[in-house]
């Protein structure tokens, strides 16, 4: 699974003609799917866009 | 146009009484980086969207805000309907009983009303979507206090729900936002 | 919360015990509609992800065709006819299921 932060990355290399800094989102690939048990309960059919949250035990 | 299903998207189930909890679940009912706030600003935004994609994207997740909006509705509803006075009394939710009873209205979690000071919409498709996946990050940040929060499974449930729907959009107008940018890419060589 | 039934791919359960059986059917079938509707609305190319949404929305026309039979309309403004008396006023909403 991934973390939401890795699916953005900076584009470092920006073309001659473009002034502003671009941002590329990764695509998402259609790969596997829940079960519709899973999936409705975990929020989505997607194994590779679900992020499950965790409470920290911190406080 | 839209037409009304009689359910809810998900199985909401409550399994306590709890005024407190209703009155900080608001924050998604009427705040500024709740449900209301994400169909509104969509729905408004896709007028300007330069690509038949991303008019559907902005139009369906939307309509599908809406649909949280419900939930949340739901959500506080359940926590509050059963709960006698003595419940309510001295906790945050006795001055929005002031106010309303035990109706829901939308406002946030300090009882402020919803306004339409809490979106944006630009004749600028970019800006728009840079907007929209800011409030998707925003409303994900808010059910993860919400979720700590929470001592209701089943509200802890439906939270855990609408946060990774709220992923899941972040990553929609992601990919819309790379569909605009190379359609203007394209145009400005044509 | 959620009953952890068996899912059958492709097969729907047509006999569902009570109306909320039937609604969280319903649910399961319509979710994946959804989160496959906005992946098409990025990716309107995808073959193996249109193929999916067509069969999950075929499924789904049958358990809300078994939702009407036994309960009236789901939907309002024209989605289903109605027997008499006015269906859509009698099935529980949302909330109070």
């Amino acid at each position: 699974m991934r973390h939401m932060d890795d699916v953005m990355m900076n584009e470092q290399q920006v073309p001659k003609d473009s002034k502003l800094p671009k941002v590329t989102i990764m695509d998402q690939p259609y790969t596997d799917k829940f079960s519709l048990d899973e999936a409705l309960k975990k929020g989505t059919l997607f194994p590779n866009l679900y992020d499950p949250y965790m409470v920290s035990k911190h406080y | 146009m839209w037409i009304y299903e009689k359910k809810l998207e998900y199985p909401v189930k409550v399994d306590t009484t709890n005024p407190a909890l209703a009155q900080m679940i608001m924050e998604q009912f009427g705040g500024a980086d709740g449900e209301l706030a994400a169909g509104i600003r969509y729905l408004t935004q896709r007028f300007v969207m330069p690509t038949k994609e991303s008019i559907a994207i902005l139009t369906d997740v939307g309509t599908e805000e809406l649909a949280h909006w419900e939930i949340i509705e739901t959500l506080v509803w359940k926590l509050v309907k059963d709960a006698p006075l003595d419940k309510i009394k001295g906790t945050p939710f006795e001055a929005h009983f002031a106010a309303h009873g035990r109706s829901p209205f939308p406002g946030n979690a300090g009882g402020h009303p919803w306004t339409a000071a809490y979106i944006q919409s630009k004749d600028d498709p970019i800006t728009n979507l840079y907007e929209d996946m800011a409030a998707e990050q925003k409303a994900r940040s808010t059910y993860e206090y919400l979720i700590q929060l929470s001592d209701d499974p089943g509200v802890t449930d439906t939270l855990k729900f609408l946060r990774e729907r709220e992923v899941v959009h972040f990553q929609r107008f992601g990919e819309a936002l790379m569909g605009v940018q190379e359609y203007k890419d394209t145009k400005k060589y044509l | 919360m959620i009953e952890d039934n068996k899912e059958n791919y492709g097969e729907v359960n047509s006999e569902h015990t009570n109306y909320e059986d039937l609604l969280l059917e319903i649910q399961k079938f319509e979710f994946a509609t959804v989160d496959l509707n906005l992946f098409l609305d990025t990716h309107p190319d995808n073959q193996r992800a249109l193929n999916d949404y067509n069969m999950y929305t075929v499924e789904l026309s049958k358990l809300k065709k078994e939702y009407r039979l036994k309960f009236g309309p789901l939907a309002n403004f024209g989605s289903a006819p109605s027997m008499s008396p006015w269906q859509w006023v009698e099935t529980p909403w949302p909330w109070e299921v």
